[in-house]
């Protein structure tokens, strides 16, 4: 009886809370076009590279598909990233987990974290979940993890004293100089930014973001950017993964 | 010591002041009967910052250049700044429209709010322009310094006070 109250009131709070919109809500139609059209989208090129990379063996004779056959073997896997790695204890970001694989199975150097490699092979591996809702886990060992990345993106920082939630809760759906703010959802990373004129990571996108507010960068790929990462995607939990996507 | 003076002096003692404000401050040709005002206003209000200002000369098209500059106000990000040169569109909304600000808000209630929003209201997004005081995590390239020195302040307030017509 008591715990049928609690999932009363926790459900009655779960509605109260914002419903998490895309980033792909807040684009124009002719980029949303562009986004959906997978011959037109210019981030399946990342995803092209990725196909080669998987099947090209490192020094140890093994390729990606050696251990796993086809990427689409690994469909459902990126929706769950950040995830928590018990050998490395901590939270690991997917593009982290590639060259995991890469240094403890194929003895291959790590890819340099913003690199078109990595990109290319994360592009590959997240477009497998196109469609399937993000289900990144706060439970067990990442709990503290998430609860530091919630508090990263709630407090102020930067010469300009704003955090994230400033834009991307209070102000989603209002223009900063010409951009709509949208939620800063992650569902479709890597995305192809017309901005960047290339793709870019999650990481990528904050320490844009960072720089906006003229805030001490977080290095992609560091402990508290792959924390803000993974409580990003819970707070987006639901939203179906879209990547490559395309933004603005 | 005369009372422009004097009050060069006490900014400066509280670090309040950069250094070529200053001097602007105790260059005879400055002088005005409004710093008086301001010193003896001084005791009982928000920032002396703020209040001093009407006494430094002032240039609103040099304001308009700092709203406009990037790396400065970048003011048109979030407001709607009339004579900025940008389309509507390209504006931002997350600030009220400042048309019309110079009817609503005096010159040193101007000031104060770009010195310092939250002293109106703590959870405003408006940067505070005029102070470092709470900032955290700040930029190796930025920290220690405010965005606006108060001289610039100073300027973006007098175009400010100019925009006494509201939006068509
Ligand atoms: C001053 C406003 C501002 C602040 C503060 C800010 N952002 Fe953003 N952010 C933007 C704008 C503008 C964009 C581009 C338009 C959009 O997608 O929202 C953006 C985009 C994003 C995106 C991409 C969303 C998508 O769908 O592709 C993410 C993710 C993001 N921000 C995360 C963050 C994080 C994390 C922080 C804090 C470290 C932060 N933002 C702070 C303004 C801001
Ligand atoms: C990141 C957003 C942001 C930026 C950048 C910004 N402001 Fe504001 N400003 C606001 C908001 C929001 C308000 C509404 C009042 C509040 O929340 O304190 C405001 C209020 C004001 C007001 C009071 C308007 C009124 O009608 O009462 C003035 C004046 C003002 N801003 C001037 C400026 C100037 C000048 C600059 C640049 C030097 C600037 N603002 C930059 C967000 C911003």
């Amino acid at each position: 009886m008591i715990r049928h109250a609690a999932l009363l009131a926790l459900m009655a709070t779960a509605a109260q809370a914002e419903a998490p919109v895309s980033g792909y809500a807040f684009m124009q139609p002719e980029t949303q076009a562009l986004q959906d059209d997978a011959f037109a989208n210019p981030g399946m090129l990342w995803v092209d590279l990725g196909r080669e990379l998987w099947n090209r063996p490192e020094a140890s004779g093994d390729s990606c598909a050696g251990c796993h056959g086809g990427p689409e073997t690994l469909r459902g896997v990126g929706a769950r990233y950040p995830a928590w790695s018990a050998t490395e204890g901590r939270v690991v970001s997917l593009e982290q987990q590639i060259n995991l694989c890469r240094e403890g199975r194929q003895q291959a150097v790590p890819l340099p974290y913003g690199s078109r490699e990595l990109l290319a092979l994360s592009a590959l591996v997240m477009h497998q979940s196109l469609g399937l809702p993000q289900a990144v886990a706060t439970d067990g060992p990442a709990a503290e993890a998430y609860v530091r990345g919630r508090d990263y993106f709630e407090t102020r920082r930067g010469q300009l004293n704003l955090s994230c939630a400033n834009c991307h809760v209070e102000q989603a759906g209002s223009r900063l100089r010409g951009e709509t703010i949208s939620q800063g959802q992650v569902n479709g990373f890597p995305i192809y930014r017309q901005l960047w004129q290339d793709i870019g990571s999650a990481g990528r996108m904050i320490a844009w973001c960072n720089e906006a507010v003229r805030a001490t960068q977080l290095e992609e790929g560091s402990p508290m950017a792959v924390e803000l990462e993974l409580y990003l995607r819970a707070r987006g939990n639901g939203l179906a993964i879209e990547s490559p996507a395309v933004r603005r | 010591m005369d009372m422009e003076a004097h009050l060069a002096a006490t900014l400066l003692a509280e670090g309040g002041v950069d250094e070529e404000r200053t001097l602007h401050l105790v260059a005879p040709k400055r002088s005005k009967g409004g710093t008086i005002m301001a010193a003896t206003r001084l005791a009982c209000c928000v920032t002396a910052l703020s209040l001093a200002a009407p006494a430094w000369a002032q240039d609103p098209a040099r304001g308009l250049a700092l709203m406009r500059d990037s790396q400065k106000g970048n003011c048109s990000i979030c407001h709607l700044v009339p004579g900025i040169g940008l389309p509507e569109d390209a504006q931002g909304n997350i600030g009220p429209s400042l048309a019309g600000v110079g009817a609503r808000l005096s010159l040193a209630e101007l000031h104060a709010r770009i010195t310092d929003a939250r002293i109106g209201n703590p959870d405003t997004m408006m940067p505070p322009y005029g102070t470092t005081e709470g900032l955290v995590d700040v930029d190796p390239r930025y920290r220690g310094r405010p965005i606006l020195t108060p001289g610039e302040i100073g300027d973006v307030a007098a175009y400010l006070s100019g925009l006494t017509e509201d939006a068509p």
